[in-house]
């Protein structure tokens, strides 16, 4: 069961499955994934390269590339379910409502259009009116408030500008350009540079308490979650395997999963030893599993059970912390 | 912009140098005594020895290159043996032929092939792709000749009457009736042609539909039609448009074997009659005048892409960051 | 590392046979190649042999019908299948061998001197178009009557060297290239540090690496070049009478199409559609097999299942954490 109560969820996110067919198989990318997110709240996806983190994301919308699809759930935002809605109106939400920004910013932008055009667009399509004083001027009116100087450069195409310049580009796109309460961020900082990356970090907090923005975070890197996130879940395999605060969660992990890979981060000063590494690898996705996932890497397996039975995300260590595993028993 | 065409020219000429030096010792390497046939049979010894100066034919090779290629940079292409007329009137002749066929191929490429490609991409793997796909490889696989031949089979064997399947009228003169005796030949000049267009334009659809900027697009809200023909068409149309250049290659060369088909008075068929009746500077005239216009019009497609391609337009000018 | 080429090899194998397109590839190649070699030897008569049954339809006597001096198709096919494909396979293996060397040489060399020539040499060879160089170069060295030592070259060799001459810059340029982007590899850094002479390294390490590409572009050559030879026979600069080949059976074809001989047609344009489909589908086929970004298949929009977990240090973590 959710933590909170679902009427006030801003995204509540019910078995959300998404896949695959390839060659090998159908590829169960995401496997029954449910969350919610609060209003104003800031949540953590992490995972390792496979685990489905971005894919949960891009389903949320249905972005997903054809031959994959989501293949069940409901994703219920404000009331309604995304899944059932008409493409119309589900492309209204996007870039409105809810807006996405990307992991690589050079690649996000088409490189045949200006930057003008491609702000322009966005605009036009998320007011309701035209901003007085123009477009153009609201744009750059947008562009610096998120720390581009873009007098004059409007029309200039993409290769113009520097990385860190274009992710703050896409998210004054983002977060100002329409009038979004949910943003979802499918790994912003993996491309930048470290000192660009705490730069926008900076900006996705400023610019979250600001507008009062609700925050998916889809990202490989644990520490960022620390820094911007209340909430975390942790993915393996296609498939929800911890949720927690990000205090509960890091502090005191609850599932092996997430017990392991932390394990695995090298810490300073390092005191000599070998660094542990988890054993094994992560399963092939298009093989069906009927138990659980990390199991033939789980340092507290605890018997056949592991194999063959797939754990429900149920309460573990405290109330607000779940994961699925069957070290703790599930109430129904 | 002007320094991406100057540039572009830049890098023409040597080829151009070159191209002319292969067609000189093509010229020279053809048998027979160029002063001799050229003054014809019933000339004077002296009259042969005054073309012999005048071609510079005793002097070591290079010099004759050299006397030889600026007259070709003057228009000077030489005399045909046979018809005792100047190879470029010749050309000027039959050119306007060709170019009409041409032409109307590449039209019809175009308007055939990248639609066929658009759809064919945006309807991946369906009945419209498989066909499309499967028609364009045997359209590849059958020479243009061949198809031209059966073209001729077909319309003056199975269905006569309908189209002129031999010859050429002139445009000037009868311009509906030259358009029909076009037809044929433009496309079998052309058929393989769209296939290959079709193929080019569906994989760089595909290719651009699979980036990431139109799916970020498609998360701004903005609608399928407008992503397909605003985002990705612009990208999508850009390496279709280089192939053009290499495609009037093979219509030029194509049009050699068409017209030989056809029975029709071009300039390809002028490269081959004239190799038949041994009049060489006809023969190497055309040749180096095809490979010119081939240069050219790769040079035009290239400074085309770049007045397209933003990236390569404005690297160009001051870049900035 | 000789274990390693033995099962890519098969793994290649099995992924050629795998797939239905380049089964047909592979079958249409073979038949071509069977004919070409048996052929002649089955021929029902001797394709210079004329007979007063002139322009005949297909029937008993004739399966492919006779042409206008009365010789039979059949025989003329069978022996022209194994001119024009031996046309097509001595061009694109003359072209293959000059053009890789040349490449080969460029690209160790680029940005020298030498590179620039040998590339711009290229470059002019790929300035005229294909129908227009072939035929000139074919009659010209036909016309001279070119002589290697003691071997005169009949017009077959003439129109295969021809051939391969235009066929040597694509060689030069996927050579050089495929060079090039070896080059930085380390295991050729590695070689070059035990000091490894540019002769060892052009075979020892380069080549066997290079091959790759370069059979897939010669499946591709070879549908050109068989194009290629049917069109300069055609024109009458090819291959000559009496000798037959696709190409200057299409010549008398067209003569006659208009009487409505279809089998002058049918048979000579079937065998080049063939044949062209076929090496186009086995160089396509080729691709697939021998690109090993291919080897690795991931499903579309999964992320790379293959790279470890990327965790990185925490810049100012709030956490402690259990200290391994």
């Amino acid at each position: 069961m959710t933590v909170t109560a679902t009427g006030t969820a801003l995204l509540e996110v019910r078995d959300l499955s998404t896949s695959f067919p390839t060659e090998r198989g159908l590829v169960r990318a995401v496997d029954n994934v449910s969350f919610s997110v609060q209003p104003g709240e800031a949540v953590g996806l992490v995972g390792e390269s496979g685990s489905g983190k971005s894919t949960v994301l891009r389903s949320l919308l249905d972005l997903i590339k054809p031959p994959g699809q989501v293949t069940g759930g409901s994703v219920v935002f404000r009331g309604q379910d995304l899944r059932k809605l008409p493409e119309s109106a589900l492309r209204q939400l996007r870039g409105g409502q809810i807006s996405v920004i990307f992991q690589d910013p050079v690649n996000a932008f088409n490189p045949a259009l200006t930057i003008g055009d491609q702000l322009r667009r966005v605009l036009k399509l998320h007011r309701r009116e035209p901003p007085a004083g123009g477009y153009d001027r609201e744009i750059t009116r947008m562009l610096a408030r998120v720390g581009v100087d873009a007098a004059g450069k409007l029309d200039r195409y993409a290769f113009n500008f520097s990385q860190g310049q274009l992710q703050r580009i896409m998210i004054a796109a983002a977060c100002l350009g329409g009038e979004p309460s949910l943003l979802l961020a499918d790994e912003p900082t993996t491309s930048l540079d470290v000192t660009i990356e705490a730069q926008v970090l900076q900006l996705l907090r400023d610019l979250r308490r600001e507008l009062g923005l609700a925050l998916v975070l889809v990202t490989h890197n644990l520490a960022l979650v620390a820094e911007l996130c209340d909430r975390v879940l942790v993915m393996y395999a296609g498939r929800l395997v911890e949720e927690g605060s990000v205090y509960q969660v890091f502090e005191r992990p609850s599932h092996p999963y997430t017990e392991q890979l932390l394990r695995a981060m090298p810490r300073f000063p390092h005191t000599g030893g070998r660094l542990y590494t988890m054993r094994g690898n992560v399963p092939d996705l298009a093989t069906a599993m009927p138990g659980c996932p990390f199991a033939p890497r789980c340092e507290r397996y605890i018997g056949p059970r592991c194999d063959t039975q797939r754990p429900p995300l149920a309460r573990s260590l405290t109330p607000s912390q779940r994961a699925a595993c069957h070290l703790y028993p599930s109430v129904a | 912009m002007l320094r991406l065409i100057v540039s572009r020219l830049a890098l023409a000429v040597p080829v151009l140098v070159c191209v002319s030096i292969v067609a000189f010792v093509l010229l020279r390497l053809a048998p027979g005594d160029p002063a001799l046939l050229q003054a014809g049979v019933d000339a004077g010894p002296d009259v042969v020895a005054a073309i012999r100066h005048e071609l510079a034919l005793d002097e070591p090779l290079p010099v004759q290159y050299l006397a030889w290629a600026t007259r070709v940079v003057q228009g000077d292409l030489g005399v045909s043996y046979s018809a005792r007329q100047p190879v470029t009137m010749l050309i000027g002749q039959r050119l306007p032929v060709t170019l009409q066929i041409a032409t109307t191929a590449l039209l019809l490429i175009v308007v055939l092939g990248v639609p066929l490609g658009i759809v064919s991409a945006l309807r991946k793997d369906r009945g419209v792709d498989q066909t499309v796909r499967v028609a364009s490889l045997f359209g590849i696989s059958v020479p243009n000749f061949v198809i031209g031949i059966l073209l001729i089979l077909i319309f003056g064997w199975y269905f006569p009457g309908i189209m002129p399947y031999e010859g050429f009228v002139p445009f000037r003169q009868d311009p509906l009736g030259s358009l029909k005796t076009t037809i044929l030949p433009a496309v079998a000049l052309g058929l393989a042609q769209v296939g290959i267009i079709a193929r080019l334009t569906r994989s760089s659809m595909l290719e651009v539909i699979n980036q990431e900027y139109i799916t970020a697009a498609r998360a701004f809200g903005v609608s399928e039609r407008e992503v397909i023909w605003r985002d990705a068409l612009r990208n999508a149309l850009l390496p279709v448009i280089t192939v053009l250049g290499i495609i009037t290659g093979f219509l030029l060369g194509g049009s050699v074997v068409i017209e030989s088909v056809f029975g029709i008075a071009g300039l390809g068929r002028l490269l081959v009659e004239s190799f038949a009746s041994r009049d060489y500077p006809v023969t190497i005239g055309v040749m180096l005048f095809i490979a010119v216009v081939f240069v050219l019009v790769n040079l035009v497609v290239d400074v085309l892409y770049g007045v397209i391609n933003p990236r390569i337009r404005t690297g160009y000018e001051a870049g900035q960051g | 590392m000789a274990g390693r080429a033995t099962s890519r090899q098969s793994r290649v194998l099995r992924q050629l046979v795998r797939h239905r397109i380049s089964l047909f590839g592979l079958a249409g190649v073979s038949l071509l190649l069977l004919v070409s070699i048996v052929g002649p030897f089955v021929a029902p008569y001797d394709p210079a042999a004329l007979s007063p049954a002139r322009l005949r339809p297909p029937c008993v006597e004739h399966l492919m019908g006779t042409e206008n001096f009365g010789r039979d198709v059949l025989s003329r096919f069978l022996y022209g299948t194994r001119v024009s494909m031996f046309v097509g396979l001595g061009a694109v293996a003359l072209g293959l061998v000059i053009g890789t060397l040349l490449g080969m040489s460029a690209g160790l060399r680029a940005g020298t001197i030498w590179d620039t020539l040998i590339m711009r040499g290229m470059d002019v060879v790929l300035a005229f178009p294909l129908l227009v160089l072939v035929p000139v170069l074919a009659g010209i060295m036909q016309a001279r009557t070119i002589q290697i030592g003691p071997l005169g070259l009949n017009s077959i060799a003439v129109v295969g060297l021809a051939i391969g001459v235009v066929s040597t810059p694509v060689f030069a340029r996927v050579a050089r290239g495929t060079v090039l982007a070896e080059v930085r590899e380390d295991y050729i850094l590695a070689a070059r540090s035990f000091g490894a002479r540019t002769r060892d390294l052009l075979f020892g390490n380069l080549l066997p690496n290079i091959l790759a590409p370069l059979i897939v572009q010669a499946a591709f050559s070879l549908a050109i070049a068989i194009a290629a030879e049917a069109a300069v026979s055609f024109l009458g600069l090819g291959v000559q009478p009496p000798d037959s080949s696709w190409g200057n059976m299409l010549a008398d074809a067209r003569r006659f199409v208009i009487l409505g001989a279809w089998w002058l047609v049918a048979f000579p344009a079937a065998a080049i559609a063939i044949a062209v489909l076929s090496f186009n589908l086995l160089g396509d086929a080729l691709r697939d097999a021998l690109d090993p970004r291919a080897l690795v298949m991931v499903a579309p929009g999964v992320e790379q299942p293959a790279s470890d977990a990327v965790i990185a240090a925490p810049v100012e973590s709030r956490s402690e954490g259990v200290v391994a």
